[in-house]
């Protein structure tokens, strides 16, 4: 291979990695009983930091809700981070949440 | 200048800095007691160079680390610290979660 | 024309504290002083120099201030589970800690400002990106050089609410911003609930 192909090789792998960085975290009290595990994640791509809202966050709430009706989601860790992608002109918002059902029946 | 000055100083007021993004303190539900629930604690980190990483699973590594600390109690009253080690030319992210194990 | 009869403008300043010694207000307020031998036609007409003088003095009050007073920044804010438990009693307690940062760029900045020379003020920019080179991260407020300065808090809430049974927590890291200088600021307020009525 010669040092051309490496550098392009190698340019072109760092302008298609993704970069990932944590935000912020948050981390609420966890139950003895931990086996009805709910996940629910909201992401938002952004191209050149044009945006107008941050309503995709919204939807967590109720997607967890969904997944243990008539019971308690608890130890939630929240997740929020940010993953940089090609030349850092486009970025994606992630937030995910992870928690527990505690007396629901998980749907 | 000369270099090797320029680099002891760059070193002295460079090195060991670091940065808290935040602390958040969960709720402490029924309550904690001292006296009878353990203290737990886990710290995970991340070493980052140039920005180069592409997960952050060392935050789930650090909640499945305190959960594995008290596996049939209920964990109360969790500190959580992230912060950065700010490095030459890279860092290392941190986190830590400090709880209180209640058993049943 | 105006003339004053005493000197041309007295500045009184006056620093109201509200709340909590940290969040300070800062109020500016000019005051014509003594008496004022004027008609009321020409009361309303200034004349250029004077007008540029006062904004000028007026310019370098409010400096002076801004450097004394510092600007609060709230980086984040998180409130966990709250409840109005009426039948029990209960304490407030708000637990503060806190570790000076620094900001390397300004010292540079000002360096630059009391250094004489050009070759002074590369020497000062070359140091100045070095260090950088050894911070390289990413920051919320200026880096500190202590770590785990807050790693008290848990014990600090232990000892404020020793029943163990607290709610309505409230987190929040904030930076007190002077010049050159940080405050790196974490608060927890929360309610102890300490016995039942």
């Amino acid at each position: 291979m010669t040092i051309k192909t490496l550098a392009a090789t190698l340019s072109l792998g760092v302008l298609l990695s993704s970069c990932a960085s944590l935000n912020s975290t948050s981390l609420s009290s966890i139950p003895a009983k931990r086996d009805q595990v709910v996940h629910a994640e909201a992401a938002r791509t952004i191209i050149l930091g044009f945006n107008f809202d941050n309503d995709f966050v919204n939807t967590l709430e109720g997607d967890l809700q969904k997944q243990c009706p008539g019971g308690d989601v608890r130890g939630i860790l929240t997740k929020d981070e940010v993953i940089d992608y090609f030349l850092f002109i486009v970025w994606k918002r992630k937030v995910t949440a992870d928690g527990y059902c505690v007396g629901g029946a998980k749907s | 200048m000369k270099l090797f000055p320029l680099a002891t100083l760059a070193l002295l007021a460079g090195a060991c800095a670091h940065s808290l993004h935040e602390t958040y303190v969960s709720d402490y539900g029924r309550g904690v007691q001292y006296s009878k629930d353990k203290k737990i604690e886990t710290q995970t980190e991340q070493f980052v160079v140039l920005g180069f990483v592409g997960q952050t699973n060392y935050l789930n590594q650090a909640y499945e680390n305190l959960q594995a600390q008290c596996p049939k109690g209920e964990i109360l009253g969790i500190n959580t610290e992230y912060w950065t080690s700010l490095g030459f030319l890279s860092w290392t992210n941190k986190i830590r979660m400090q709880g209180y194990c209640k058993q049943l | 024309m105006v003339s004053y009869g005493g000197s041309p403008a007295a500045v009184v300043l006056v620093f109201a504290r509200t709340g909590s010694p940290s969040s300070g207000f800062l109020f500016l307020r000019l005051r014509r002083s003594q008496k004022k031998t004027i008609t009321p036609i020409a009361s309303t007409i200034f004349t250029l120099d004077s007008l540029l003088m006062k904004i000028a003095f007026c310019s370098k009050v409010i400096a002076f201030a801004s450097l004394l007073a510092g600007c609060a920044q709230l980086h984040h804010v998180q409130l966990s589970d709250f409840s109005d438990r009426k039948g029990q009693a209960s304490k407030p307690i708000d637990i503060k800690v806190s570790e000076t940062g620094v900001n390397l760029q300004e010292i540079a900045d000002t360096a630059k400002i009391f250094s004489r020379t050009q070759k002074g003020n590369e020497q000062i920019q070359q140091v100045q990106d070095m260090i950088a080179l050894f911070q390289t991260g990413p920051r919320t407020g200026n880096p500190v050089y202590v770590e785990n300065y807050w790693r008290a808090l848990p014990e600090m809430i232990k000892t404020e609410c020793p029943s163990g049974r607290l709610t309505n927590i409230m987190s929040v890291r904030e930076t007190r911003k002077y010049p050159i200088v940080s405050g790196e600021i974490v608060r927890i307020k929360a309610t102890c609930l300490t016995s039942t009525k």
